[in-house]
Parts: C-alpha cells; sequence; structure tokens
C-alpha cells in the first residue's frame, strides 16, 4: 500500500516534488478510482505546492476543484428544498455523512464529493416523510416489488430516491444501521444528542454529535457491502480524526459513545486503518480505549486484512489477485451482517441472477 | 512524437499488453491496455496517424479492454471495457470488441471535460470555418456528418464539440465515424467509395458500422472557428427548410446537450454565451441527404440562408 502515489500525496504531498510524469498519472488514476480527486487537489492547494503541478495533471486538479465547487453548490440547493419539503412542516431531520461534513464545515468536507444525500429521520414519521418527499418531487429510482421490499425489511433506510428535476439522489434513513444486525442503533438515540440549527439554518434541521458522525462514518465504512468509495471514507476519517482530536473532550465522549451504542468494533478498524494508512496520530490514552473495545485478535487480523485488500487503489495491471476474493468476502459479509443465514443464501443468489442477466439497475447502455 | 502507425504490429500488441502503449486524440492522451488481437489491428486501421506518447511522459487516463476470465474463456467469449477502475458497461460478446473500444472511448472523453465546454454534437470544419450539429440520437447528425466529410469538409468529430471556455474556438478528435442502423445503408447509397467496415448486427444499439473518414479530411491538433450552429432534424415527410433559432434559445437547448455545463457553472454559461453570439444559429427540416447537404451548403454560404429558404418554400 505503500506503493499507492495516492496514499503518499494524501499522507504528505510534500513528496510530489519528486513525483515523475508516470507517478502523477498514477495518483490521477488512483485518486479517481477512490473520488479523492478534489482532496488531493485541496491537499496540494494547502501545503502551497500548487506551482509543482504539471500542466496535464493540473487539469485533471483544476477539473476536480470545480467538480467539487458544483457539488457544494448542491448541497445547499438541495438542503433548501429538503427545508422546504420536511422542516417546514413539522418533520425534522439530520444531515449524515458527506452532506453533514459539507454542511457542517468539517474538516471532512475539504474536496468532498458525494453521489447522495442521505438523511435520518425519525422513524415514525417515515410514512408523511414519503408523502411530503413525493409531493416534492422525489420518486423511488426503482420501482422493483423485490428492492422495495427488501429495503424496507432488511435495511435501515429506505429505497434510493431520485429528484424527478434535479435527478439528485436521496437516501432517507431511519436509522444508522440495519435493524435487524447484531450492532444495531435505534435512531431515537441519534436524534437525542444531535444539534439542531446552527449552519443547517432551519431549528427542527441537525447534525449528529461529533462522536456520532465518526461513529456512523466508521459503521457504514466496515459494515457496507460495497467499497467502492472505502478510500475517501477511510480519508474522512483521518481528517475527523485529526481535527476533532483538537478538542479534549472528543476521545472521552467518543469511546463512552461507542460503548453506549456497542459500535466498537467499527472504531476499532477505523482507528487501526487510518493509522495504517494515513499515519494517524491517535493519543495513546485513546488508543488503549479502542482497544479495550476491539474484536479478538484473530477476528481483527482477518477482517484487516480483507479491508486491506479491498482498500488498494492501484491500477488494473498492479491489482493483487487479491482483491476480487476480498471484496466478494466483504460484499456477503455486509449482507450477513444484517440478514439471518436462511434467508442470505437466496437473496445473493436472486442477486448474482440478476447481474448474469444484466439487470442490475440504472446501467446505462453504452453511449 | 511518432505517429501510432510507425510501430510494427508485433510491437504494438506487445506495447498494448503491456499497458506501455498511450496515443494522443486531440486534446486528450489516452493509455490502451488490451491482450486483444483484434484491438491492435482497429488501432493499426483507425488510429495509425495519431501520435504515440512518449513513455515517460503522462496519459490522461487508461482503457482496458480484457476476456473475462472463468467458464467465459471458453464459451461465448467476452471483452469487458474499464475507464480507469469503473466499468460504464456490461461486457459485450468479443466480436464487438472494436465497438466496445470505440464506445468506452467516447465515454471517457465525455468524462474528462476540463478545459472545453463540451457538447454532445457532431462538428466538420472548411477553411477554418466550422459547424457544430447539436442533436438528439437518431436525428441524423452522424449521417449528416459522414455526408459532410464527403463534400468538402474535415472531420472534427461526429460526437463531441469541445468548446474553448470563451466559445470561439472547437477542436478536433478526429476517429472513426459511428454509424447505426439504416444510416449504413444511406450512407453507402449515396457513397460508393465510403469505408465503411466492423459491421456488427445485433449489438444493443441494433446494427453498427464504422466509417473511416476520406483521406485528408480529418482536423485535429489545429483549432477551428465555429461559425454555425445547424440542429438537423431528419423527418420522412419533411419539406426542406432553414429556420432561425433565437441565440437565447439555442444556447438553452444546447445546454440540455451539454456533457459538464452543471459542472463549468458560470465558465459553462460564458463559453455557451460566445458560442452562440459567434455562430448562425438555425434549425434544418429535411426528408433526404441531397436536401440537408444543399440546405447546410446555403447556411454556410449565402448571407441570408432563411429568406433563401423560405422563397424556395412553396
Amino acid at each position: 500500500m505503500a506503493a499507492s502515489m495516492l496514499i503518499k500525496a494524501l499522507r504528505d504531498p510534500a513528496c510530489l516534488k519528486q513525483a515523475s510524469a508516470r507517478d502523477w498519472e498514477r495518483l490521477i488514476y488512483e485518486a479517481g478510482a477512490s473520488d479523492l480527486t478534489p482532496r488531493v487537489a485541496a491537499q496540494i492547494d494547502a501545503a502551497g505546492l500548487a506551482d509543482i503541478v504539471p500542466e496535464r495533471a493540473g487539469y485533471h486538479l483544476d477539473l476536480a476543484r470545480l467538480l467539487a465547487d458544483s457539488q457544494h453548490r448542491a448541497v445547499a440547493v438541495e438542503l433548501a428544498a429538503l427545508t422546504e419539503a420536511l422542516a417546514e412542516h413539522d418533520l425534522p431531520f439530520l444531515l449524515l455523512k458527506g452532506g453533514a461534513y459539507i454542511v457542517g464545515g468539517f474538516a471532512a468536507s475539504q474536496g468532498r464529493t458525494l453521489s447522495d444525500i442521505d438523511i435520518l429521520v425519525r422513524k415514525e414519521d417515515i410514512p408523511v416523510v414519503e408523502e411530503r418527499l413525493e409531493a416534492a418531487g422525489w420518486i423511488y429510482a426503482n420501482r422493483d416489488p423485490y428492492d422495495q421490499e427488501y429495503y424496507r425489511r432488511w435495511m435501515h433506510e429506505l429505497p434510493p430516491m431520485m429528484h424527478i428535476d434535479r435527478h439528485s439522489a436521496l437516501d432517507v434513513h431511519h436509522t444508522v444501521t440495519p435493524p435487524t444486525s447484531a450492532m444495531a442503533v435505534e435512531g431515537a438515540r441519534i436524534f437525542e444528542r444531535a444539534v439542531f440549527g446552527g449552519p443547517t439554518g432551519h431549528p427542527l434541521i441537525g447534525l449528529p454529535m461529533l462522536a456520532d458522525l465518526v461513529l456512523h462514518s466508521a459503521v457504514h465504512l466496515f459494515n457496507d457491502s460495497e467499497f467502492d468509495a472505502g478510500l475517501r471514507d477511510l480519508s474522512d476519517l483521518d481528517l475527523l480524526f485529526r481535527a476533532f482530536s483538537q478538542q479534549d473532550d472528543f476521545w472521552p465522549s467518543l469511546l463512552a459513545r461507542a460503548k453506549a451504542l456497542g459500535l466498537g468494533s467499527s472504531l476499532a478498524y477505523a482507528v487501526g486503518l487510518c493509522r495504517a494508512y494515513f499515519e494517524t496520530p491517535i493519543p495513546a490514552e485513546a488508543l488503549d480505549g479502542v482497544m479495550a473495545q476491539a474484536p479478538s485478535r484473530l477476528v481483527r487480523g482477518a477482517l484487516s486484512a480483507l479491508f486491506t485488500a479491498a482498500l488498494n487503489p492501484s491500477e488494473p495491471a498492479g491489482e493483487p489477485w487479491t482483491r476480487e476474493p476480498a471484496l466478494f468476502a466483504l460484499y456477503v459479509r455486509g449482507h450477513a451482517l444484517r440478514m439471518p443465514p436462511r434467508l442470505l443464501l437466496p437473496h445473493l443468489v436472486r442477486k448474482a441472477r440478476r447481474r448474469a442477466r444484466g439487470e442490475e439497475e440504472g446501467e446505462p447502455a453504452p453511449a | 512524437m511518432d505517429p501510432l502507425g510507425s510501430l510494427a504490429p508485433g510491437r504494438l500488441s506487445a506495447a498494448l499488453a503491456a499497458g506501455a502503449l498511450a496515443v494522443e486524440v486531440g486534446p486528450f492522451r489516452a493509455r490502451i491496455r488490451s491482450n486483444i488481437l483484434a484491438l491492435s489491428d482497429h488501432l493499426l486501421k483507425y488510429y495509425a496517424d495519431y501520435p504515440l506518447v512518449p513513455p515517460d511522459e503522462m496519459a490522461d487516463f487508461q482503457l482496458t479492454l480484457s476476456t473475462p476470465g472463468g467458464l467465459r474463456r471458453w464459451y461465448r467469449r467476452q471483452v469487458r471495457f474499464r475507464y480507469q477502475s469503473y466499468e460504464p458497461f456490461s461486457p459485450l460478446p468479443l466480436d464487438q470488441a472494436k465497438h466496445a473500444f470505440e464506445w468506452g472511448f467516447n465515454w471517457a472523453i465525455g468524462a474528462q471535460a476540463t478545459r472545453f465546454l463540451m457538447l454532445h454534437a457532431a462538428t466538420v470544419e472548411r477553411d477554418g470555418q466550422a459547424i457544430v450539429l447539436p442533436a438528439y440520437s437518431g436525428s441524423g447528425k452522424s449521417t449528416l456528418c459522414a455526408a459532410l466529410v464527403h463534400n468538402g469538409w474535415r472531420l472534427l468529430s461526429d460526437e463531441f464539440a469541445l468548446i474553448s471556455l470563451d466559445g470561439q474556438a472547437l477542436y478536433g478528435l478526429g476517429r472513426p465515424i459511428s454509424l447505426k442502423n439504416e444510416s449504413i445503408a444511406v450512407v453507402r447509397r449515396h457513397f460508393p467509395t465510403a469505408e465503411i467496415s466492423e459491421v456488427v448486427s445485433g449489438t444493443r444499439k441494433g446494427t453498427v458500422g464504422l466509417l473511416s473518414p476520406p483521406e485528408g479530411s480529418v482536423l485535429i491538433g489545429k483549432a477551428a472557428v465555429p461559425r454555425w450552429i445547424l440542429a438537423p432534424r431528419f423527418e420522412p415527410d419533411a419539406t426542406p427548410q432553414a429556420l432561425r433559432v433565437e441565440r437565447a434559445k439555442m444556447a438553452f437547448y444546447l445546454s440540455g446537450q451539454a456533457f459538464n455545463y452543471h459542472v463549468l457553472g458560470r465558465q459553462g454559461f460564458e463559453a455557451l454565451c460566445g458560442l452562440v453570439e459567434a455562430c448562425d444559429c438555425l434549425a434544418l427540416g429535411y426528408a433526404s441527404l441531397e436536401q440537408a447537404l444543399a440546405l447546410v451548403e446555403e447556411a454556410t454560404t449565402l448571407a441570408d440562408p432563411v429568406a433563401r429558404s423560405a422563397a424556395a418554400a412553396p
């Protein structure tokens, strides 16, 4: 992993002073594959290294800056629309992940792009929220009855919605972890401690408390079935750890919260991999606290190896043979965490057959 | 830089397999990786004049064409396309490898959009002046583009208008023109010397073929000045006519045909305004290729093509 230009550049942009043209090509490739080009651009700017960027690599960084800016503008547009559709009708909600980082101005908003807006609503509000959103132009991108049923039964979110005019994607969560999984958390507990008003511009719109923001990011990264943006999410965590560590009460609050919500194992993976990939400084005491909540050494070792293989950003030719099997193992694990075993196999077989027939949702015909 | 055609076929396929081949196509540099032999034939045939990127310089992106392993190695062999690490479409039958490459290449270019406003449009040039032919799929854009490059116009691109951010310059890519379904027969009928090959039926787009622009009818590496925006519409029973389109209306229409208008924000808006300001904006309705060529000729040579076309209408 040390051979990755992306990881090197994110750790220390100054190393790019020695980069060859082919190194830059690899950096642009790896950064693009992980949705991290805008963040690389931002780190280069922050380090005052804009002058060392070769012309052709600069085009890609310029585009990435434009893309991040346009997405940050789009978040404001979506927030305004959601305010009107929900908060103005006394339906409170929280912004999660990318949307929360950007609106809250947290460290992980730096060069952050996002493919959808994630919000958390109260579980009891779900039927009204659906009605309100549909009235305001959000529709289900996929009306397949099996998928609709699957999301409603096994997931902590509604099936993905899309705005009919803006084509923006929206994920409506009622909690942060699949309700049938071992790490189920009541959405109400996140709501309880959330911070309302302020940067969100409305007293009924909130952001999770800092500890929850971090825990949700970790839970999402280490328990999902897809790893497309895995490295970006890990980099988010790195930036959040670095920034929040400046606050004296952050680590005690995070450790207490992880324990209370039963999310200690995800936190342990987050801390372990951030240190391995980005050399994230973690206070020694905090590290002891994290390890006290970590899974057994054996489980930790096996899963860390899988995550590491899955998070590798290298070019197709340099892709280690372990990547595909690791992704598959994590895909199955992601599903196993939320479904009982007797339903898991039929579900995965069904998905595999659909994919074989080329029916996976939303795939465009070649243009 | 040496042209791709200077490589012996054996060295070309070795370079392709090693990921050591990168080619400059207009403003973009593509590294191409593949172990599929048919692809090196394809590159030699259609890309022989394009410059090779020196080994110590960077390419903008990588296109990888591979054959999936497992059962597919023996049964109904496929080609898998990747742009960078991303797979924009599912594997296709191996006999469509060359089309997979062209489609994927288009997809990759559409994803670039750095220094240009990029529209979905065919673009051709004559005497330094260029026409932009924006259109929805199926409107006859590629057929008309093919006809124009057989009539004294040089090809910039059959898919993309790459417009400088001040709206005053257009850049070319060349590359083969993709023809679909009936347009293959139409072009063959009108231009018996037209070189159309790789005709494959049963693809997702129906029957497809690739047309080589005639010798000397490609312009790359040099900017052209956009002068006309002609939105073509083929309809079997149309009365041939050119209608003037208000500039603001054309700009609005073009914004819907842009790949990166929303990303460029204000710069995109300004490029679009600069472009329509610099151009005569017309909609062309026609029922045959002859009519279309006559309308284009009038639009690009007469001072007031609309008056002429209105007078000619019965």
